[in-house]
Formats: structure tokens, sequence, C-alpha cells
């Protein structure tokens, strides 16, 4: 397991921000929306992967929590490599992964390595939706199914529902409960 | 007429929930896909297939609010402890998807303050919780399956809830079995 870095080093995106998915957009050098779209979703399982790392690392060694990050993680780098040959099969370069990634805060316990875990859920389901934008019904539902798988896992980690899992803005009466 | 309601798209891209509402309104003449105007002879067409889609969620979405509004009311065996606050985070996010998509139909007021028909008139009030899990995975299933040839951002919309309406079957279920 992965444990997270100190600093912002050369190479280290944003683990939760907007910046990777901006930069997944500059990388890809055809304002492509189908692309942009992949590339913000591969971006997005990229640091998820990252994180599922650290969230590991924090949940306590062979408990079933532990477990289920295992699974999670796993899940994250098969979409990852599914991302990757969808963008690889439209003649266009995967977004690289970051050297490392810039943690929303100290992760030293197991509830904060499930509130990073759901954290990371939220940011993979917003991402998906951009492919469910798009006119490509194969991709739309690819996207909504990814909406969906990411939501049930950030219910397993917080414990609570959202009524707009992945659509951006927290209103104080669209939040958690 | 029978198509002047209208569905108010939006651009694509995942802009926040507030823009979302704002520029529903905001950017409504210039989005409309259903306005006809004054029919002058004929048969009125049938409304676009995503008003249809749209307005089917919609008495869909108004029956699990009513199937939750009397399973947090009844208190009885089925709404006790932590199922009866189970019950009412599902029933408030049942209400916020339900206003969500009444916000994307513009109906004339005479439609709009009509008696629901169709799945709300006969939706099962006195629902279970397995019934209420069954419903919601339902639910999830429709909106994603209705997701083609909606606007992009009414489908980000229906994508969104289907996602919170499945995360209710683990939900419910952890409160039924008290954890």
């Amino acid at each position: 397991m992965t444990s997270a870095p100190g600093s912002t080093p050369p190479g280290t995106a944003d683990l939760t921000g907007a910046s990777f998915l901006a930069a997944a957009s500059r990388a890809t050098g055809t304002p492509q929306p189908v692309i942009t779209a992949l590339q913000g979703a591969l971006a997005a399982e990229e640091a998820a992967s990252y994180g599922y790392g650290v969230v590991g690392a924090q949940l306590p060694q062979g408990s079933a929590e532990q477990a289920t990050a295992t699974t999670d993680w796993v899940a994250h780098m098969r979409a990852r490599d599914r991302l990757a040959a969808l963008i690889t099969a439209r003649r266009a370069t995967p977004v690289p992964a970051a050297v490392a990634y810039k943690l929303p805060g100290q992760v030293h316990t197991p509830a904060a390595a499930r509130a990073l875990a759901a954290t990371l859920e939220d940011r993979i389901a917003q991402a998906y939706l951009a492919l469910v934008a798009l006119p490509d019904h194969s991709l739309r539902s690819f996207g909504a199914s990814q909406v969906r798988a990411a939501a049930l896992r950030a219910q397993a980690w917080r414990g609570s529902v959202q009524a707009f899992p992945g659509l951006p803005g927290k209103p104080d009466a669209l939040g958690d409960h | 007429m029978a198509d002047d309601r209208q569905v108010a798209g939006l651009a694509a891209g995942g802009p926040a929930r507030r823009a979302l509402l704002v520029a529903s309104v905001a950017a409504l003449p210039a989005l409309l896909t259903a306005c006809r105007g004054i029919q002058a002879l004929g048969t009125p067409p049938p409304p676009p297939a995503d008003v249809v889609t749209l307005r089917d969620a919609i008495e869909h979405e108004t029956a699990l609010v009513a199937s939750y509004a009397a399973a947090t009311a009844s208190g009885g065996s089925a709404a006790q402890g932590g199922q009866a606050a189970a019950l009412a985070a599902v029933l408030a996010d049942h209400r916020q998807h339900l206003a969500q998509l009444s916000s994307r139909l513009v109906e004339p007021a005479a439609r709009s303050s009509a008696a629901p028909t169709g799945a709300a008139s006969r939706s099962r009030v006195n629902m279970t919780i397995a019934q209420l899990e069954h419903a919601e995975q339902a639910a999830s299933d429709r909106l994603i399956a209705q997701l083609a040839g909606l606007p992009p951002a009414l489908a980000q919309l229906f994508a969104s809830i289907a996602a919170s309406e499945a995360t209710h079957v683990p939900y419910l279920r952890a409160a039924e079995q008290g954890r």
C-alpha cells in the first residue's frame, strides 16, 4: 500500500480536485467531447487507484473493511484499463497517471480512510456523468452504470445516502443525511 | 393544448446543481423542444419522446414519495427506530428527485394542477421494506434504461437519480438489520 505524500512535488496532482480533469483535457490535444470525457474518467480512476492504496493502508489489517477496499481498488484498476482501451481505440493516447496525488487531508485513522474512500467515489461518479452527457448510447450506458457503482461504494463507505450522486455542488438542501 | 409541455434541456458537462436549476429557467426560450404554437387544424401530434419519458419518471417518483410518506407516517412495525430514520432519509431523497424532475417539465397550469395519473395513482402505499427495496432497484434500472435520446443534462439527472435510488437498497437493508 502506498503512503500519502507529504508535499506537492512536480508530477503530483490534486487527488480530489478538478485539476487532474483539466490536465486530462489538455493532454489529449483533441478538443473532442468524447475523448475529453473518457480522459476525465480515466484520470479519476487513476486517482482512485492511488487513493485506495492509502485507504487500505489505514484500515485494520485483515479486516472486512480492508478486504472491501481491496475489492474496490481492483474494480477501479479494471475500469482504468477499460477506459484506456476505449481511448486507444479512438486513436488517442490515454492520459498518464500522476506520479503522486495530493490528499485532501491527513489520513492516519480508519475513519479518515473511510471518508477518503467516499470522497474518491464521489469524484468518480462526477467524472462518469460526463460520459452520460454524450450522445453515444453505449458510452452513456457505461457512464450511468459506473455512476451507480461509485454511488453504491460511496454509500457503503459513508453509511449514508445522497440525493444526487455525482452532481457537483453541495447546497444545504441537497447535502448528505 | 396537449403538447405544450416542454422539456427544459441543459448543457452537458456537469455544471453545478444550483446552476442547473437556474439554467433550466434562464435558457428555457432557446431550449424548448415541444412548443408547437397554436394548433390550427387536425389532431395535435404526440408529445416528443423525451417529454413522455420525463412525465413517466415524474409519475414513478411521485408514487415512490407516496409510498415512503405512507411508510413513515404509519408508525407501524416497519418504521421503528433506525428504520424510521432511514425511511425519512430516503423520503427526503425522493422528494428532491421529484422536485428536480418536475422542474424540467413545463406544463400549462390546468394540466399541472390536475390529479396525478398512471403510476402515481396505481402506487401501492402500504409496502413492506422488502417491497420498497424492490421498487428502488426497479426505479433505478428503469431510469438507466430510459437514457437513450434524452437531452444531455436530463440524462445526467436521470443517471444521478438512478444511482441514488440504487443506494437506497443497501441503506434500507442495513437499517432493517440494525446496522
